[in-house]
């Protein structure tokens, strides 16, 4: 074969490309519509997609999938539909990208004004909740992806631990937790690197980390679980063999077991539920199925982490198809079983506490609409008030945890839920179970629903 | 509809980020050998192909096999292999392609395309309503 052959090829596929399209534009307008004849030209164009985009290599295939599912989206927006796109290809690559300018640049000024006009499309009595809700994720989203940049971190100086947290403790309470959560994250991936890919131990657990103060301990634990958990979770396919995927759990929890300190396991092991259900949600179901014969204990863990992800899940980030809290139907279609469902609305609720916890407005509409679902199963409880010991133990200057507890909506149906689902829960958390965590070392047990696990 | 509406927009991302990447390896940009490259192209035709229907496809066949024969013609006469007028004129000569696609078949299926929504709409049943006394 030579040039000749070559050329031959390249003038075969417009003209086989353009004979198609005629045929396929002459079977649609040919006959009378019908749902057989619309399924038959669809599977016929992605049949010859696939073909095309079978030949792809590296970044072209990825592109190909991200913007296949941008333009999905875009076209279920133009009639009107909620999006539904496989969010991984897209979250993987946004992991990728997120501490570039461009990554910074659309969070801090494309989203704000598009989120704005969006909340038009919600009722008005709900518009400025979701605005500030969609308004605090994003805040979220920039805080967790430039913690590299707010602390100084970078690949040349290699500060300790300690070091590092000591900078975090000088950023003001609120982001103070996310931040600590990323240098998590960091030391995890710095690890990594450290050790040249073998498996590290120690990392929050040996010498060198034992003047860590107490209060970084859980989110650090959190931060670590991360890294391990992209880790492990980057060797595993839907196709890979049950018994494989066995071995990743189980190598997971090792890691974390290895480099957690007593009592904060269960921070590191819930991130797995976090890091699966954001960048790998089709292995959901897949480790759902395969955890509870590696480890039973690792099960309400990953679940609460996946219910916490299912928050900032960016299907549900627009004002528009958030509210009215479009994650919890999803939370009931998605969780399998009663522990999943039980853990993932506890994962949801420590989410949506302690991300709005300075505008109480967003849990009140919150209330509004969903105080049914959060009476009806304690797990909503649950998350609250786990959310808000978490938030106590790493922040307890925090001003702003009673003013939330003791919020007084105005809406008489809104106040009375409020008090009996988080005034009461909540001061009896931080007045007694927060102590009786702290004092047993078992505070890992504010990430995941511990009555029912 | 949607789904629909969907796979088009698909088909034509895939196919043109397609063309694009074999442009670039045509082009020399990217290492790769021409078998390669052609053994793609030909993967992605023979994928449409399989979706013409008998009449369409013979026409398919009909222009392919035209074209193929202008390229050894030309590859020829580039080469200096075979340097006879009368062949490449033989070669390049549409009308035996003509024959095969005949264009009156393809000005009728024209014809019949725009013809048949408009019977569509005109057999399907009228919404407005005569005014009744009362």
């Amino acid at each position: 074969m030579d040039v000749r052959d070559l050329t031959k090829s390249a003038l075969t596929l417009p003209w086989a490309i353009s004979m198609f399209g005629v045929q396929q534009l002459a079977n649609l307008v040919g006959a009378r519509p019908s749902q057989r004849g619309l399924t038959g030209a669809a599977s016929a164009f992605d049949s010859v997609s696939d073909a095309a985009a079978e030949q792809l290599d590296g970044w072209m295939k990825q592109t190909y999938k991200v913007g296949a599912s941008v333009q999905g989206a875009a076209v279920d927006l133009m009639l009107l539909r909620a999006p539904e796109m496989n969010s991984s290809a897209l979250m993987r690559m946004a992991a990728e990208l997120q501490s570039g300018p461009l990554f910074q640049f659309i969070v801090k000024y494309g989203m704000p004004p598009v989120g704005w006009l969006d909340s038009f499309l919600v009722p008005r009595r709900d518009s400025e909740a979701v605005r500030q809700e969609f308004a605090n994720k994003l805040y979220i989203i920039s805080l967790v992806t430039q913690v590299h940049s707010a602390l100084g971190l970078d690949t040349q100086s290699n500060p300790s631990l300690p070091a590092i947290i000591e900078r975090a403790a000088a950023m003001e309470t609120f982001p103070r937790l996310w931040a600590t959560e990323g240098v998590g994250n960091y030391w995890g991936d710095q690890a990594w690197t450290r050790s040249g890919g073998i498996d590290p131990v120690g990392l929050l657990n040996d010498a060198s980390t034992a003047a860590l103060p107490p209060w970084s301990l859980t989110m650090l634990h959190a931060g670590i679980g991360m890294s391990f958990a992209k880790k492990v979770l980057a060797g595993l396919e839907t196709t890979t063999p049950p018994e494989a995927v066995r071995s990743g759990i189980a190598r997971f929890a090792t890691l974390c077991r290895h480099s957690s300190r007593p009592g904060y396991t269960g921070a590191a092991l819930e991130s797995l539920g976090l890091a699966t259900r954001t960048l790998y949600p089709n292995l959901v179901p897949v480790l759902d199925r395969e955890i509870p014969s590696v480890d039973r204990t690792l099960h309400g863990y990953f679940w609460h982490g996946a219910g916490r992800a299912m928050y900032f899940d960016p299907m549900n980030m627009l004002p528009s198809v958030n509210a009215p809290w479009r994650a919890i139907r999803r939370l009931e279609t998605e969780a399998p079983h009663p522990l999943a469902y039980r853990n993932a609305l506890s994962g949801l609720s420590w989410a949506i506490t302690v991300v709005n916890m300075r505008h109480p407005s967003v849990m009140e509409a919150f209330l509004r609409h969903h105080a049914d679902v959060a009476r009806a199963n304690d797990a909503f409880g649950n998350g609250v008030a786990s959310s808000l010991m978490m938030r106590y133990d790493t922040t307890r200057d925090d001003a702003r945890i009673a003013p939330f507890i003791h919020n007084r909506p105005s809406d008489q149906a809104v106040a009375a839920a409020w008090q009996s689902l988080i005034t009461l829960p909540c001061a009896e958390a931080l007045r007694a179970t927060y102590g009786e965590l702290s004092q047993n070392g078992r505070l890992e047990e504010l990430f995941h629903d511990a009555d029912h696990s | 509809m949607r789904e629909l509406a969907k796979s088009m927009v698909g088909f034509s991302w895939a196919v043109g980020l397609f063309g694009f990447q074999q442009l670039n390896k045509m082009m020399g940009t990217a290492v790769e050998s021409p078998q390669v490259t052609a053994a793609q192209l030909d993967d992605v035709s023979r994928a449409a192909q399989r979706h013409l229907t008998a009449d369409y496809s013979q026409q398919f066949e009909a222009g392919d096999t035209w074209q193929r024969r202008v390229i050894d013609a030309l590859f020829d006469a580039a080469s200096m292999q075979s340097f006879d007028p009368r062949a490449i004129a033989s070669s390049m000569d549409p009308r035996p392609l003509m024959n095969d696609i005949d264009p009156r078949r393809m000005f009728e299926s024209g014809i019949e395309m725009m013809q048949r929504p408009l019977d569509v709409l005109r057999t399907s049943p009228t919404t407005t309503t005569r005014p009744t006394a009362g």
